[in-house]
């Protein structure tokens, strides 16, 4: 026997779809009629509206909390935050109207899913479901709202996006499109730099250019300033006054002169002050992300139709086997000019009480949400592999201080992102005390 | 024997007769050489007694210019970066390269290799792209070298200790040949370094002589630099600069001990090429630029000047202008026996010359000198005739045309505003 939807039931009795209204709509030129509205966030939805006053992180969570993970999120306050997925501004959406009718465009394709992935939790799943069921597929935005940058609005509450689309791009089911290259911060991994053309001897951005001059007749060169006699150029070596540019002098090239420190130089170096942790680099300190957007390919559609992903595709690499290998790797190379790794250990205190009171099936969704949530707050080369009560988090050539800074943004992640109380803290074990108990282990 | 024979003829001359023959040698080589010998072991007792005391180093600035040198800048930086003094401040300035120089130029910066990069979009000249870089030099000492040279690890220290003294302005380093094996011109180079250069730059620094701190390597007192402003258009820019120097009365030194390594020409061609451009350049600077040093008239020439100059005139330019005419006149007056004397003559040079490398042997510090012993053997002879007909080229080409004012060695634009002597 089949079960039927609420909303397949609604649509074949000829009910409207049920949009969840989150703060105050605007007036416009859209029909509500051919909607039905719902106020109360714990009743039953099929899209959810923003209206002014409200974020889409509480969407979002109201989303992840809700029984339709894929359902859509509609921005139409009158400034839609960057990375809301469906809004005015995107994909040749021009008018609220617009909007709602792609919403419910959305709505209709989720309800063509088959029951097992619209319920599904494995998050790669339910991206690529997403992906499937939004027009512009998994598409990468610029936003300054989030420290990567680079947001995508279909992904909808799924944390760390990213990593779940490159093993299904990887797997074939996805297919990638260049979307751009960005500079991330070595330290804390942030894409929000400021770039800047700086002295090369004190950093400082306070720097001015100048032309230099070279008197042909007795060969000396220097900064114009030193040529300059009120509206004259006088020359400081032989004191004749030069008269004809090309003719008794030139001006063969151009320098940079600090106002900081008072340096002279060729052409000013480029540096990053990062926006997020306050941090300096030199541009070759500087490493790159590339990002990509990702659509479905007939591989993904098939994944789909039958419900659920290749098992092979869906389970990590073994984390404890890449975790001894990496640690062995970083510890090698350290000492050969290169920083060594850093390891955190998240340990989730409350956990085995959380499993006593609600259930051991409850705290291993919770425990699962938490890890999420950390690998959210990572770069893409940290490894995180999970254990009982907690996680230990693998961090290449990392200082111990961004470590430490590493560990205190992991605990307030934890507590922002999972509603019961896990009691979590982080702290740093030395790597080579781990990599010990780890081969003893095996 | 018959008295045809030529010995004979020789033989049978009497004592005026043979100095009449052998009068160019006489006065024209022999001092030259005596005083070289005398100087050299007086200099040696001297250096033996003396020791290097604990000297304050002053600061120091490199200055380094070059066009189209984007192959070999990074050698040259290197080897400075390997020097005892430590915080030298490297300052380089690329003269209109096309071949990529200012990208090395600022790749070596970001590697923290070299202080500062300048560049020129065109070509200025070497001497004032030196300028800039002077303009830009913050240490007591500014160091001027050349990008084909690479450096003895205590090279810097050597060549700014002298200058502990506030007499000395400027002090010249020693230069030894890198490509001694890539061909007998090359070896003939080494010996030719050798006694010109290890051997009788000391020589002429004992008299308090030295004329010329070479463009290749040498230190200057950065307020005697800045007081003479700097070089002036070049070609022969180094020459000229050191005589001002001198001029302003400061003392030039030779810094045996400072050795850095250059690349000679290896070539017939390119070895004439360059030889013809030195004497040129040197002729002009020394007798139409500052000719005044040789006016009796003229108060602000010192002894020591008129010494040099002197030293100039008698072996080079009359050595070089004489030798034919000392020939021509042999064979009219001597007949076959002129062969005889000339033969006489090339072994003396030949045996003069082979004792002045001997005597390098013992007083100059380098090793693998010994190698170019059997091409000191033939030195006389290159020196004599072969080196002699270059520069007597050069010397018609200078006087005659004024050839280093069309030298390319400057840009035409320079050059068109440059002052003519
Ligand atoms: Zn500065
Ligand atoms: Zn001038
Ligand atoms: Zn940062």
């Amino acid at each position: 026997m089949v079960k039927i939807s609420p909303l397949e039931q609604s649509v074949r009795s000829g009910c409207l779809p049920r949009l969840l209204i989150l703060g105050a709509l605007p007036p416009g030129d859209w029909h509500p009629l051919s909607w039905r509205l719902v106020l109360d966030p714990d009743a039953e939805f099929d899209a959810i509206v923003l209206g002014e006053g409200t974020g889409a992180d509480e969407a979002r969570t109201i989303v992840e909390r809700s029984r339709v993970p894929l359902a859509p999120i509609v921005d139409v306050s009158p400034t839609p935050v960057a990375h809301a997925e469906v809004r005015v501004g995107v994909a040749g959406l021009a008018s609220v109207g617009d909007v709602l009718a792609e919403a419910a465009e959305i709505v209709r394709r989720v309800e063509a899913l088959p029951e097992p992935v619209r319920r599904a939790s494995d998050p790669a799943l339910l991206l690529l479901a997403r992906c499937a069921t939004r027009k512009t597929g998994l598409a990468a935005v610029l936003s300054a709202a989030v420290p990567d940058l680079v947001h995508y609005p279909a992904a909808g509450h799924i944390t760390a996006p990213r990593r779940h689309a490159e093993r299904l791009a990887d797997a074939g089911l996805l297919a990638r499109t260049f979307f751009d290259r960005l500079h991330v911060c070595p330290r804390c991994r942030s894409a929000r730099l400021c770039v800047r053309e700086e002295c090369s001897a004190c950093r400082g951005a306070d720097i001015d250019e100048e032309p230099t001059v070279h008197h042909f007749a007795c060969a000396h060169m220097a900064l114009e300033r030193a040529f300059r006699s009120g509206d004259l150029l006088v020359c400081p070596k032989c004191r004749r006054s030069l008269r004809h540019f090309g003719v008794d002098y030139a001006k063969p090239g151009m320098a940079t002169v600090c106002n900081g420190c008072g340096h002279v130089d060729g052409e000013p170096v480029i540096g990053f002050r990062c926006v997020d942790c306050g941090a300096h680099h030199d541009a070759r300190a500087v490493s790159t992300c590339d990002w990509y957007s990702y659509a479905l390919t007939a591989a993904g559609e098939d994944a789909i139709a039958r419900g659920a992903l290749d098992p092979a595709i869906a389970p990590p690499p073994p984390a404890r086997e890449t975790l001894l290998f990496l640690l062995r790797q970083g510890l090698a190379l350290e000492g050969h000019g290169r920083r060594g790794p850093a390891l955190i250990e998240l340990a989730l205190q409350a956990l085995p009480a959380v499993a006593a009171g609600q259930g051991a099936r409850f705290a291993e969704r919770a425990r699962a949400l938490a890890v999420e949530a950390v690998r959210g707050e990572l770069r893409e080369i940290d490894l995180v592999v999970g254990r009982d009560n907690g996680a230990i988090i693998y961090l290449p050539e990392t200082a111990a201080d961004a470590a430490k800074a590493a560990a205190e943004r992991i605990v307030r992640r934890v507590r922002a992102v999972v509603a019961v109380e896990l009691d979590p803290d982080a702290r740093l074990v030395d790597p080579r005390v781990l990599l010990g108990d780890l081969e003893a282990a095996r | 024997m018959t008295p045809s024979d030529p010995l004979y003829y020789l033989l049978s001359m009497d004592a005026a007769a043979l100095l009449a023959a052998f009068s160019f040698s006489i006065i024209l080589d022999l001092p030259r050489y005596t005083f070289g010998f005398l100087a050299v072991l007086l200099v040696e007792l001297g250096s033996r007694r003396r020791g290097k005391g604990a000297v304050r180093l002053p600061t120091v600035s490199i200055i380094i210019a070059g066009h189209n040198e984007a192959a070999s800048i990074r050698r040259c930086v290197i080897s400075l970066r390997e020097q005892t003094v430590r915080d030298l401040e490297i300052i380089c300035v690329d003269d209109g390269s096309t071949d990529g120089m200012a990208d090395e130029l600022y790749r070596l910066r970001a590697e923290n290799l070299i202080d500062v990069a300048l560049v020129c979009r065109v070509r200025c000249g070497k001497s004032s792209a030196c300028n800039l870089a002077l303009s830009r030099a913050r240490g007591e000492a500014v160091v001027n070298v050349d990008v084909d040279c690479t450096f003895d690890r205590d090279a810097i220290e050597n060549i700014v200790c002298p200058l502990a003294n506030p007499e000395v302005g400027a002090v010249c380093g020693n230069i030894a040949v890198r490509n001694a094996g890539a061909s007998f011109i090359a070896r003939m180079q080494v010996v030719e370094y050798v006694i010109g250069i290890s051997l009788g730059k000391r020589a002429l620094d004992f008299f308090n002589v030295v004329a010329c701190a070479s463009g290749a390597f040498s230190a200057f007192r950065r307020v005697a630099l800045e007081g003479v402003g700097g070089m002036d258009v070049g070609p022969g820019e180094d020459l000229d600069l050191t005589l001002r120097l001198r001029q302003a009365g400061w003392r030039i030194r030779f810094a045996h001990n400072a050795w850095c390594l250059t690349d000679v020409p290896a070539t017939v061609p390119a070895f004439v090429r360059q030889r013809l451009r030195w004497e040129r350049d040197a002729l002009r600077i020394r007798l139409r630029k500052h000719r005044r040093i040789l006016d009796p008239r003229d108060r602000g020439a010192t002894a020591t000047d008129l010494v040099h100059q002197f030293d100039y005139i008698v072996t080079n330019l009359l050595v070089t202008l004489v030798f034919p005419v000392y020939l021509g006149w042999l064979l009219v007056t001597y007949g076959d026996a002129a062969w005889m004397i000339l033969g006489s003559v090339t072994l003396g040079y030949v045996v003069l010359d082979l004792i002045s490398f001997l005597a390098a042997l013992v007083v100059v510090d380098r090793p693998g000198l010994g190698r170019a012993l059997p091409y000191a053997l033939l030195f006389g002879a290159f020196n004599a005739y072969f080196v002699r007909a270059i520069r007597l080229v050069a010397y018609a080409q200078e006087w005659i045309f004024r050839r280093s004012f069309h030298d390319a060695y400057v840009p035409a634009r320079v050059r068109k505003q440059a002052p003519l002597y």
